[in-house]
């Protein structure tokens, strides 16, 4: 497994676990969190500071934005100018 | 001259102002003129497919410019709409379709899930949605292509306008009516307040089966400004939020203090050019002083009214703050608005001594009429009492404790039942425990709060399995999933053998919310 491929899969892990607490949701990277109602603004501060954490990044509040978070492919891309 | 129903002000600028933007969303606006015109033909569609004068119409519907003719079209139909949570589960939405006795449902695309699940039994009528769904339906496109002539109306200014659901402590949610003129006379007091112009442009952030809604929609409209539709997302994070004011030049936001705490803690405020907010509303939830005295200092040009109401009883009172608070007391919640009276009573319903805490009682033009079918519920919620003489008057009990200062503020103190708020959204907290306590392996389910750290409260539960039950705690948070909105879903559920008991044998629930 390839470096984004994995990560996006970590990712995937958390925001299912952590957040959904439903195994049995099936989120694609693709998948829009926002529509779903799966990402509120609790999880969202949740979410950056595991990604802050897992991936020893600093998130700065002015890239916390809906164009970056909105699916795990974008959260993904997002890391990827970070790091 | 404007009329004195909701819908009069749209009525009045599509004929004096036709091409200003009544409503704008990521970019688009409606004009007053084309907006009235697409409110006549939902109008015409409604009562073409058998909606009866006065009937009760869903509003399930993400903000988007349709939302705004999803309103006045059922408005102009001289129906009472009643908006509906997108994000609630399917089994409260039926509830709420059945006790309000709704056969119309003016929908979005993006509720198909939802929409699937509506009780069959129940035959609603849908309006906006393109996909095919197992109910009658109406899309946009047949919509749009009948009359734009206004149907004729039969209302007086006491017939309802809107029925707004909300937590109710029975575990079922109650419907509050408000009339046209109770609307009309909050929306006339909002514009008034922050001296509304046709210039303004008016953040409409909170979901409409929020009331803060109503204000948005219907003071902005007094005045002939514009309705900016934030688009729900963006509520959930604050840089897009801050970017967002900026881009739309907003002027006017009422929201909750969760909201305008996050944009100072994360909204990249340094980085944006706000100077077009000239005033700020807030409500719903004390705002910490240090906090506000904060963000007031970060926007010195900007105007802030602390805004007092329960649904029931919209704006009963203000305080504009005279400048960044300087002290941790207590902001105040101010003094009744004009059309409103107060009293504060003690807990055997006699008045209460000057500067003696109690309950705040409130009677005004926008109080509600009472729950819809809860005759139980309006025995115990107001308060019949002469004033002067004359014919007793009704009186809301808000079931706030305040306490009136040497200054003839009012301050808040807390509640004197199990209602709390969580970032704005107001639950009670016996709802949970009755959502939980449906679970096939609880025996017993108490709801807590904590402090979340955000300044506001998080929604916690401890329940007692019954004996041999194995159940996990995540699948008891799925479980209230489907019995809750979103926001009333305890955060964490503990699973435990014994809860704490006071003396009487009552679940301790102040024990649970410090442990």
């Amino acid at each position: 497994m390839n470096q984004p491929e994995e990560q996006i899969d970590t990712i995937r892990c958390f925001i299912v676990d952590e957040i959904i607490k439903d195994p049995s949701v099936e989120i694609t990277p693709d998948s829009d969190l926002l529509i779903g109602g799966y990402l509120d603004s609790v999880s969202v501060v949740r979410l950056v500071a595991h990604l802050e954490d897992q991936y020893s990044v600093k998130i700065p509040p002015e890239d916390i934005l809906i164009e970056n978070f909105g699916s795990i492919q974008s959260i993904s891309d997002y890391l990827s100018t970070r790091v | 001259m404007m009329g004195f129903l909701i819908q009069s002000p749209l009525e009045y600028y599509a004929q004096t102002t036709p091409e200003h933007p009544a409503l704008s969303f990521k970019g688009d606006t409606l004009s007053y003129s084309k907006l009235n015109m697409a409110a006549n033909q939902l109008a015409n569609a409604l009562l073409e497919n058998g909606a009866k004068a006065k009937a009760n119409i869903g509003i399930l519907h993400h903000k988007n410019l349709d939302l705004g003719v999803a309103i006045y079209g059922i408005l102009k139909a001289g129906c009472v709409f009643v908006p509906l949570d997108p994000l609630m589960p399917a089994e409260r939405l039926n509830f709420i379709l059945r006790d309000c006795e709704v056969e119309h449902v003016i929908a979005s695309d993006v509720q198909l899930s939802l929409l699937k699940q509506l009780d069959s039994k129940l035959n609603i009528h849908v309006y906006g949605v393109d996909a095919e769904l197992p109910c009658p339906q109406a899309t946009w496109e047949s919509i749009r292509s009948g009359s734009t002539e206004q149907p004729e109306l039969d209302l007086i200014d006491d017939d309802l306008g809107y029925i707004m659901y909300t937590s109710g402590s029975t575990g079922q949610p109650k419907g509050m009516m408000h009339t046209h003129v109770g609307s009309i006379t909050y929306a006339r007091w909002g514009a008034r307040h922050v001296k509304m112009s046709a210039a303004d442009r008016v953040a409409s952030h909170a979901p409409l089966h929020f009331d803060l809604s109503i204000f948005d929609f219907f003071s902005t409209a007094q005045s002939g400004g514009t309705v900016v539709l934030v688009p729900e997302p963006v509520t959930r994070f604050p840089a897009s939020w801050t970017q967002y004011i900026e881009d739309e030049k907003i002027s006017v936001v009422f929201t909750v203090p969760y909201t305008l705490i996050s944009m100072f803690e994360g909204g990249a405020m340094e980085k944006r050019n706000l100077s077009s907010l000239r005033w700020i509303l807030y409500g719903g939830e004390p705002y910490p002083p240090k906090l506000l005295h904060a963000l007031m200092c970060a926007l010195p040009d900007t105007r802030f009214s602390n805004v007092y109401g329960p649904a029931e009883a919209p704006s009963c009172t203000v305080y504009d703050l005279p400048g960044p608070p300087e002290s941790e007391e207590p902001i105040p919640i101010g003094t009744v608005s004009t059309n409103s009276e107060d009293i504060i009573i003690d807990s055997n319903g006699k008045d209460c001594p000057d500067g003696e805490p109690g309950e705040l009682c409130i009677r005004s033009t926008t109080l509600t009429r009472g729950y819809w079918k809860r005759e139980d519920l309006n025995e115990r919620a107001f308060l019949a009492r002469a004033r002067a003489g004359v014919f007793p008057k009704m009186y809301f009990k808000t079931g706030d404790r305040v306490v009136r200062n040497e200054h003839g503020l009012l301050v808040f103190l807390g509640r004197v039942d199990r209602m709390i708020k969580t970032r704005g959204h107001r639950v009670e907290l016996d709802e949970v425990e009755a959502a939980l306590a449906q679970h096939e392996s609880v025996l017993e389910a108490a709801a807590f709060t904590i402090d979340d750290g955000k300044n506001s409260k998080e929604i916690r539960a401890a329940v007692l399995l019954k004996q041999g039950a194995v159940v996990d705690d995540n699948e008891i948070v799925r479980f209230a999933r489907t019995k809750l909105p979103p926001y009333a879903v305890p955060a964490h559920i503990l699973l435990s053998d014994a809860l704490p008991r006071t003396s009487t044998g009552k679940i301790d629930r102040n024990k649970l919310s410090d442990s």
